[in-house]
């Protein structure tokens, strides 16, 4: 059933590039590792450390970030020798990350200010255009009937109290 | 007999038909709620529970949120095993091979496996924990801080050398989710930590954000990237009943699954992802042809779905004797526990003996229940899997969306699904599992609360946990799993625990 809903297939990379292309997995999840580590660390830090008696907010994710980036070194260090050949940030579906990471900002956004039926229609719509399979009646299709449906679920059903409209 | 007068009392409870009515509610609503793909049991759970507010009669309340609990978790697992879409942690497992099975015609055989092995898997459990509840809530009364922190160092070690994969990925993803469960105010001084002066940010990040966003939206995007990775190869529903050879195959999963996930639901936190992984493993090791293993054996759901709801049973024995939520889902329930008026502590189950039996003979009728309502509507569930592509994927987005904000409100909990969804997808490319940092956020705060409170204890000094036996104990069965997972040797072996699946 799919295969004719995506008549065009993304282009697959080929699983060899070159030698760093393919353990370039390791090197990118060991810098997050390292930069998320570190800043943790670094904030933590600001919190106070206190003494190991009595312990300020900021000793114990002080020393988990300084053992998460140490962490992050040794994977970084493992993938130049040689570790996983993984995709790493070579195949990014950047349409796809666009419109359903903007669909649910969206709804981050509108939810609070312009109540439960626009939210929910932006925020499927955005979301559905994320296929490059989705023809826009499709999209249209799919906005009006799952709307309905959210509302029947949420609003009928479940009685959750959110308002529908910004009036 | 004591067990027996206690069980005879949590019977007579159990079965005033009211009870038995509104847990049939519970049930059927939890499944109808849990089913819904992104929805997963947190999000049911905390959309439901008002619903139980309005009960005078506390037992009443807690039957029917027992009963709510079993659907949405049996919800959970049927989203997981047709779309590939866990709601939670431990049914990421299920998964695996469930999936597999759906897309191999299955679908029908991969849910009724996972009823029947809960059902069962329920049933021995609930004995277990009306026999040993009093006594663990003895023994757990004499478990210090330096022994809490040994156990939770334990637990997130057996989690590596179960997940597949690296091990100092894995590792990394632990230490990454317990930073990210650090982030709110500090319980010790009430100085907010990482919030960057955002108040929303005080109370923490939200655990339904992280699991949605680390599980749910990167699969969409992986699935979106690669459209003939998904779909493509499910074919026609064959068959919706196991056949007899099915049936003879899942018998010793079942049994072991058990066991396994009895004893580890013990655990504070932890122990129902613990459980599911711990019995995939073992299935795997144990089987004659362990590469069908992340192709669809049918060992690999009746295993993990068993432990799980084993563990499910028996994690409400740190719940009603300490307190401690074994997981959010725990914690959701010590929140209603406590609307009805009752503090789960160790004299909770002295004082009101009618509300804990009730509530532990009220699981095995929950489960019961939950069979008979849901064999007959495996067929309605697997058409499921005929939704188009189109349509699925902007409803989970939407879905996972309302089901976040409304557990807590908070718009910065929708923000942080994509967050999660984007540095998740990352992650996932790199070849780093999800499930460690899940496991990691759990039990970070629960880590950092007993190290502190062990040091503050012992004045600062760390020889604590080493003098203390219990404690030295488990650190030296933590050292020895991390010290088997490491070696070169035993990594070939572990690396087959787990097959990659894509």
């Amino acid at each position: 059933m799919s295969s004719s809903e995506h008549p065009v297939p993304t282009t697959q990379e080929p699983p060899s590039g070159g030698a760093l292309r393919e353990r370039h997995g390791e090197l990118v999840a060991g810098g997050v590792f390292v930069v998320l580590g570190g800043a943790f660390a670094f904030t933590s830090f600001g919190y106070g450390l206190g003494s190991w008696d009595e312990m300020g907010a900021g000793m114990f994710p002080f020393v988990v970030g300084l053992i998460l980036a140490g962490l992050g070194v040794s994977v970084a260090l493992g993938g130049v020798r040689g570790g996983e050949v993984t995709a790493g940030l070579s195949r990014i579906p950047w349409r796809a990350v666009l419109c359903v990471g903007g669909a649910i900002v969206a709804f981050a956004y509108l939810i609070p200010v312009a109540g439960l039926i626009p939210t929910t229609v932006v925020t499927v719509f955005l979301s559905a255009l994320a296929s490059p399979a989705t023809t826009l009646v499709r999209a249209l299709l799919a906005t009006a009937g799952i709307t309905l449906a959210c509302y029947v679920i949420f609003v009928l059903a479940l009685q959750l109290r959110l308002p529908l409209y910004w009036f | 007999m004591d067990l027996f007068s206690n069980l005879g009392l949590g019977l007579e409870t159990a079965f005033q038909w009211q009870n038995v009515l509104f847990c049939f509610i519970g049930v059927a609503l939890g499944t109808a709620v849990g089913v819904l793909p992104g929805i997963g049991p947190t999000a049911t759970i905390a959309m439901l529970l008002p619903i139980t507010f309005n009960f005078d009669d506390p037992t009443t309340a807690l039957i029917m949120l027992a009963g709510i609990y079993y659907g949405a978790q049996y919800g959970g697992s049927t989203t997981a095993i047709l779309i590939n879409l866990p709601g939670e942690s431990s049914s990421a497992v299920t998964a695996i091979d469930g999936h597999e099975m759906a897309r191999r015609g299955r679908a029908g055989v991969a849910l009724a496996t996972a009823a029947l092995g809960s059902f069962a898997a329920g049933t021995v459990a609930t004995v277990v924990l009306a026999v040993a509840a009093p006594p663990l809530a003895q023994v757990a009364l004499s478990f210090g801080a330096a022994e809490y922190f040994a156990l939770v160092v334990l637990g997130l070690v057996v989690s590596i050398a179960l997940a597949r994969g690296s091990v100092l990925k894995a590792l990394a993803m632990i230490m990454l989710g317990i930073l990210f469960g650090a982030v709110g105010q500090d319980t010790y001084t009430g100085q907010p930590r990482f919030a960057f002066g955002i108040p929303e940010l005080f109370s923490g990040i939200s655990f339904v954000a992280l699991a949605v966003g680390v599980f749910g939206i990167a699969e969409i995007l992986r699935n979106l990237r690669d459209p003939q990775s998904r779909g493509g190869t499910i074919s026609g529903v064959s068959s919706l009943w196991p056949t007899r050879s099915d049936f003879r195959r899942i018998g010793g999963p079942v049994g072991r699954g058990t066991v396994i996930g009895s004893l580890l639901g013990i655990l504070p936190g932890g122990g129902h992802i613990l459980a599911s992984f711990a019995s995939y493993a073992a299935e795997k090791r144990l089987s004659k042809n362990p590469g069908e293993f992340g192709h669809g054996a049918i060992e690999g759901v009746a295993g993990p779905e068993s432990a799980n709801n084993a563990a499910a049973q028996t994690s409400f024995i740190p719940l009603l004797t300490l307190g401690i939520p074994s997981n959010p889902v725990m914690a959701l329930m010590i929140g209603a526990f406590i609307i009805q008026g009752i503090t789960p502590g160790p004299t909770v189950i002295d004082e009101q003996p009618e509300l804990v039996w009730g509530l532990i003979v009220s699981m095995f009728i929950g489960n019961a229940l939950l069979v008979a309502l849901n064999l007959p509507l495996i067929g309605i569930w697997v058409r499921m899997l005929k939704t188009p592509y189109w349509i699925l994927f902007p409803t989970i987005v939407v879905l996972a969306s309302i089901g976040t904000y409304a557990v807590g409100l908070n718009a910065y909990h929708v923000l942080m699904i994509a967050v999660f969804g984007l540095l998740g997808f990352v992650l996932i490319q790199c070849g780093c599992e999800p499930a460690p940092l899940l496991l990691g956020f759990v039990l970070g705060p629960l880590l950092e609360d007993n190290f502190r409170r062990a040091m503050l204890i012992s004045q600062g000094d760390p020889s604590t946990f080493l003098t203390r036996p219990l404690s030295a104990s488990l650190l030296a069965v933590a050292a020895a799993a991390l010290l088997v997972s490491v070696l070169p040797a035993m990594r070939k072996k572990r690396d087959l625990v787990f097959v990659e699946d894509d």
